[in-house]
């Protein structure tokens, strides 16, 4: 089940808000939220619930081992298997057929390529069990005895499948002692509702617009249309991802839960470092701190280190060759900007470094959207007017004059330009009420969306 | 559960009524079986079994049968193509979109 569905927001949401507030115990509530969260995983994957349960009951176990031999090269062992089990698991269902197909490239081997389905949230639940078993190795946290309240930190719906990837020592306190106040629940029904129409209003229709551009042959593309493409696509991922995010910390905000952020308006950046501290914060934490640190960080052998954190943060976006493309291209430049690059754009005016970022990102989005390498180099040319394609066209002007406001309210909100208003401009009761108001547009404007999308018009007479 | 702000109440209060509101009313308004508009035949209530669930035919069927069936859908749909139609600068003449172009 996704968040941005009919069903979700109008069957199952209201089904859990009313039983989990119809108990005061917490206790209670947590076996509620336990329950939902299993059923909603279930609904989107009936048979692989059982890798999830299984997945948690090993770093249950190896939680409760890893505190008990504390001190001990036992400990170590423990941490030890339970990365390489969390490990085994996500290369078997995630990059097994990649691996297949490369070694049968390369040894011109015809080992048979299985086809395994990739279980929905695994590169995320993974993730959150790993830090699990390490923070309980570096004493950061206490084992948890309940296999019940440990399932429930793994399996909690609002951030089961997309993220934001969280850790257990940021809500251990949270599963087991929180309150939930007025403010917080509509903090929560704000950011969810913020969160739908991103992914419902802005993110769908970009990619809608990002699909009819990037999906033509690159011969009959022209260059205007290959940057409206590009930058549709720029757009779709940020809001499709920081949506979903937004969605995540809000529902979690309704159950009483804080979460970290995820995004922190990542364009707005100047360079390729600060992006990467503002898109997705919590893989790029994950990876530094139980990676790159882990690996020496910037102490020793530097480049090694972040070559291969680039090369896992590509790679955990999916199982292809331009993902790793795009996070080693994200590593080298980071590198570069330690170096030098960083002091030179640091002397440049503002401008020149943003649009130097932005170009870098779009650059980098060519790789991420093409899983063949050579249909991103054939886009990259005629992004960059090296496949003599002509400049303009009249459907691309038709597009944008019947789209203008949309184009332009989606780049304003990519940039934090609307909270500096609501902080300056709009406070006290104005805010409170016309935040009603806009939030109500917003639900209902998402359900038409959400409606129409089921809406053939003359497409199949069946009758 | 401290006493909160009075606007923070109606705000939480208006978003959850219109949820339980379009929840109630799903379920308790009789279904069209059939869009005049579209001329099709709408999506029936999907019959629930362990094969039909595990395969997830169940699942998606139930997405398309809420879809197809969701209380004022004509009116979502004409708000949906006024939004569409918002979007930007729209004169008589740009109505018909052009699908190819020869280069």
């Amino acid at each position: 089940m996704v968040f941005s569905s009919l069903l979700f927001i109008y069957l199952f949401l209201p089904i859990t808000i009313i039983l989990y507030y119809s108990v005061k115990n917490r206790k209670f509530r947590n076996i509620i939220l336990l329950v939902t969260s299993l059923c909603f995983y279930a609904w989107g994957e009936p048979i692989w619930t059982v890798l999830l349960l299984f997945s948690s009951s090993i770093d249950y176990c190896h939680g409760l081992y890893i505190e008990r031999f504390h001190g001990t090269k036992w400990a170590k062992y423990g941490v030890v298997s339970s990365i390489i089990l969390n490990l085994s698991l996500l290369i078997a269902f995630k990059y097994s057929a990649f691996i297949y197909e490369n070694v049968n490239l390369i040894f011109n081997t015809s080992f048979q390529i299985p086809n395994v389905t990739l279980p929905i949230g695994i590169s995320f639940y993974t993730f959150q069990t790993i830090s699990y078993t390490v923070d309980v190795y570096r004493r950061k946290v206490q084992a948890q005895r309940k296999f019940s309240t440990f399932l429930l930190y793994v399996s909690l719906f609002p951030q089961l499948v997309a993220g934001p990837i969280v850790r257990y020592s940021d809500i251990a306190i949270q599963i087991e002692n929180r309150t939930t106040n007025i403010s917080q629940i509509s903090d929560g029904v704000n950011r969810f509702v913020i969160g739908l129409g991103k992914k419902v209003l802005l993110a769908n229709t970009a990619g809608h617009f990002a699909t009819m551009f990037m999906e033509r042959s690159s011969e009959s593309l022209t260059v205007t249309e290959a940057w409206f493409g590009i930058l549709m696509f720029t757009l779709q991922i940020y809001f499709d991802f920081s949506g979903y995010s937004d969605m995540a910390i809000g529902l979690g905000k309704i159950f009483g839960f804080e979460y970290k952020e995820n995004f922190n308006y990542p364009y707005v950046s100047q360079s390729a470092t600060e992006f990467w501290r503002r898109w997705h914060i919590s893989l790029g934490s994950f990876f530094r701190d139980y990676v790159y640190i882990p690996l020496g960080g910037n102490r020793k052998n530097e480049f090694i280190n972040l070559m291969i954190v680039w090369f896992l943060t590509g790679i955990w976006h999916g199982a292809s060759w331009n993902f790793i493309v795009w996070g080693l291209y994200f590593g080298v430049l980071i590198y570069l900007e330690k170096k030098i690059l960083g002091k030179i754009l640091e002397k440049l005016p503002r401008i020149v470094s943003h649009c130097y970022l932005l170009v870098v990102v779009i650059i980098g989005w060519t790789f991420f959207y093409f899983t063949n390498m050579n249909e991103a180099f054939a886009y990259l040319k005629v992004l960059f007017g090296f496949a003599n394609q002509s400049f303009v066209s009249t459907e691309l002007n038709i597009i944008v004059t019947n789209n203008i406001f949309w184009i332009v309210f989606a780049i304003l909100l990519c940039t934090p330009l609307i909270k500096v208003i609501r902080e300056k401009v709009c406070k006290g009761a104005m805010y409170k009420g016309s935040l009603i108001i806009v939030n109500i547009m917003i639900l209902i404007l998402c359900t038409a969306v959400l409606v129409s999308e089921s809406y053939n018009p003359f497409l199949y007479f069946r009758f | 559960m401290k006493k909160g702000n009075i606007s923070e109440i109606i705000h939480i209060g208006c978003m959850v009524g219109i949820v339980i509101m379009g929840f109630t009313l799903f379920i308790l308004l009789p279904k069209d079986n059939i869009s005049e508009n579209e001329k099709r035949q709408l999506t029936t209530s999907p019959s629930l079994s362990v094969e039909s669930f595990l395969n997830k035919s169940y699942s998606k069927q139930l997405d398309l049968y809420v879809n197809d069936t969701f209380p004022f859908r004509e009116q979502f749909i004409a708000l949906n193509s006024f939004y569409n139609n918002a979007k930007g600068i729209r004169s008589g003449t740009d109505e018909i979109q052009i699908y190819n172009i020869q280069k």
